[in-house]
């Protein structure tokens, strides 16, 4: 089949389509439908959009043709990725629609993919996106593959068009960093894809090893005891050797904990022992061989994260009594308390659009997740419902948080949007500890 | 019967070993190199040998003696080191008791410098006694700020003791954070028990 005739072929799909009716323009849609596969699925999206995001009901139709002679069981599986993509990542919801029914009246998009396989063997994904008014073609795009590698077109097929949809890139492709026993006492790093496939293991110390921190190139850092005293391993260059980067002799820092890369990874903030039992933010500099203290005052200085532009970390301080955020300058100066709530906050994490900061409040037994926006200081909380939820970790397009959620004894990885409406467990993971949410490496 | 049957055989045995050592004494006399100038007489000659044997059979109990006295000495220096290890933890048990902290806390309370002052008596009385102090948190927070906590805790208890006179470096310091908990029970009395500074002898 020529590129033409696929696209007279896509064409007809996109004509056969039932017209939208005309509706009020600050609604989108989306509508996935499958021609071949023979369960038409619309996709509806949440009202979950971050607060500064556009509010956005999306309604996309996806009908997906397959070429005949190619494996029905192949498009089915790409198309459930697909949809299920969308659902968890995207601000979309996916409901059934049957063939040929009405178009739903929020639908503004329309999502058409097609599988194709030619002649010598080329594996293709054709994919149009339409606006179903106008009937204008926002983007047509072919993604080559393999029947192989149908999880990861699925996955770039999802993010490229929930970027195309939203203004804001998906976080299907992403990836998890973190830690895990492997037998008592010994604890590696590894990393693995959103939806629990491709597990790697990223250390191999047969020690306790914790921590980990990815730099946006992907060079992994981390906490290593394999030499006895805590150490802070990592890598100068992306695909490189695990090196020993702190201490740089032979001295015992005694505690050291929460490694932190910078954005453009040329520094690593981290939390040491300083005197008299104090932690400290300390400020390594790889490219200058220097270690700067940047945090004086108080007793507990800890859990430092950086923001996207890499000018300032939110760190937990006691300098007040109680634990609570603060943020500074990436050189120490300009300290000032963010949450002022009369039981303790900590563990910071600035969102990757350098607009909020997440963060645990504690209340009793239980302790949440909540959200610093820095532009209205309004907190809002995210999570609700008892248990403990700690260690929040935003993902890489800022419309979600994972945390760990633990209830009597059982932990669960969970993944939240940012208003608390839209929770759901990554079944894959009983995570209890430190996680980085990244793009994929 | 029962008695002089050994005795029959050990007289046989003797009698025996006397004939074996009397007929090898005449080819020995024969092979002798020719006598030096200043022969001693024979008589001397066996009484000399004889002291010899006396000497070293002397010697060998005297050295068999010293050698049990060594064992006694031993063993008396390992049972006073057992009874005064074991009044040493006998003592570390009495004085080695948990403090305890405020939630999100570090300070030394003041119910628990009684209990301190009982620590720095033990340190003082028991001079080669290091003691490692353990620093706990209870459950909420994260591991890394309980770390943190646990460290401050365990110094800050050091350096009360320090204050009280026993030098820092008869203390080594370590941190727990949450990983050792008493119990797991989710409430206040919980929690406050896993709040505490654990002393233990090193």
């Amino acid at each position: 089949m020529t590129c033409a005739e696929l696209d007279t072929q896509i064409s007809k799909a996109l004509a056969s389509l039932p017209k939208s009716p005309s509706r009020a323009r600050s609604r989108h849609s989306i509508l996935l439908a499958a021609l071949m596969a023979l369960v038409p699925v619309v996709v509806q999206a949440q009202d979950q959009a971050p607060p500064e995001l556009p509010k956005k009901r999306s309604w996309i139709t996806i009908p997906m043709t397959t070429q005949s002679g190619m494996a029905g069981s192949l498009a089915q599986n790409f198309w459930r990725i697909l949809q299920n993509d969308l659902a968890t990542t995207g601000p979309f919801k996916i409901t059934q629609q049957k063939v040929n029914t009405e178009i739903p009246i929020e639908s503004d998009l329309v999502l058409a993919t097609q599988l194709v396989r030619g002649l010598m063997n080329p594996f293709m994904i054709l994919v149009r996106v339409q606006d179903p008014r106008t009937h204008k073609e926002l983007y047509q795009r072919f993604y080559k593959g393999s029947p192989a590698l149908i999880r990861r077109m699925a996955h770039r097929i999802a993010d490229d068009f929930t970027e195309k949809a939203t203004g804001v890139r998906g976080a299907a492709e992403s990836q998890l960093v973190f830690e895990q026993e492997t037998r008592k006492g010994v604890k590696e790093i590894f990393k693995v894809g959103l939806d629990g496939k491709e597990l790697t293991q990223l250390t191999h110390h047969q020690s306790l090893s914790t921590s980990p921190t990815l730099a946006r190139d992907g060079r992994l850092a981390y906490i290593t005891y394999k030499g006895g005293p805590p150490e802070i391993w990592g890598q100068r260059q992306p695909s490189g050797p695990q090196v020993k980067l702190f201490p740089t002799g032979a001295e015992n820092p005694g505690i050291l904990l929460s490694p932190a890369w910078s954005p453009i990874g040329n520094k690593l903030a981290f939390v040491m022992s300083t005197q008299h039992g104090r932690c400290d933010v300390m400020l390594l500099d790889l490219d200058r061989n220097r270690v700067d203290q940047l945090t004086t005052t108080g007793r507990l200085n800890t859990e430092p994260s950086w923001d996207p532009t890499g000018t300032r970390l939110a760190f937990t301080s006691d300098r007040e009594g109680t634990s609570q955020i603060y943020v500074m300058q990436a050189d120490g100066t300009s300290q000032q308390r963010v949450t002022s709530s009369p039981t303790p906050s900590s563990t910071p994490l600035w969102s990757p659009d350098g607009m909020r900061i997440a963060y645990i409040s504690q209340s009793g037994a239980r302790s949440d997740v909540y959200v610093f926006d820095l532009k209205t200081g309004s907190h809002a909380q995210v999570t609700r419902g008892g248990g403990r939820s700690l260690w929040p970790s935003w993902s890489p397009d800022g419309r979600w948080i994972a945390f760990t959620r633990s209830i009597s004894g059982n932990s669960q990885l969970m993944v939240s949007d940012l208003l608390g409406r839209f929770t759901r467990p990554l079944e894959f993971m009983a995570q209890a500890g430190t996680l980085q949410w990244c793009q994929s490496h | 019967m029962t008695r002089s049957l050994p005795t029959s055989v050990a007289l046989a045995a003797g009698f025996i070993l006397l004939g074996v050592s009397s007929a090898c004494k005449k080819p020995e006399a024969v092979q002798q190199p020719p006598s030096p100038p200043l022969q001693q007489s024979q008589p001397q000659k066996e009484i000399d040998a004889k002291a010899a044997a006396d000497r070293l059979a002397a010697e060998t109990a005297r050295r068999q003696q010293e050698e049990l006295e060594a064992r006694q000495r031993a063993e008396q220096a390992k049972a006073l080191e057992l009874s005064q290890q074991q009044a040493l933890r006998r003592s570390a048990a009495e004085a080695l008791k948990d403090i305890h902290f405020d939630y999100d806390k570090s300070e030394i309370k003041a119910e628990d410098k009684g209990q301190l002052q009982k620590i720095s008596e033990f340190m003082k009385a028991y001079p080669t006694a290091n003691v490692e102090i353990q620093g706990h948190c209870d459950e909420r927070g994260t591991n890394e700020y309980n770390l943190a906590l646990g460290n401050l805790r365990a110094s800050t208890t050091m350096r009360f003791l320090v204050a009280l006179g026993t030098p820092e470096r008869r203390f080594t310091l370590l941190s727990y954070g949450k990983e050792k908990p008493l119990c797991t029970e989710g409430n206040e009395a919980c929690w406050s028990r896993n709040r505490r500074a654990h002393f233990e002898l090193k």
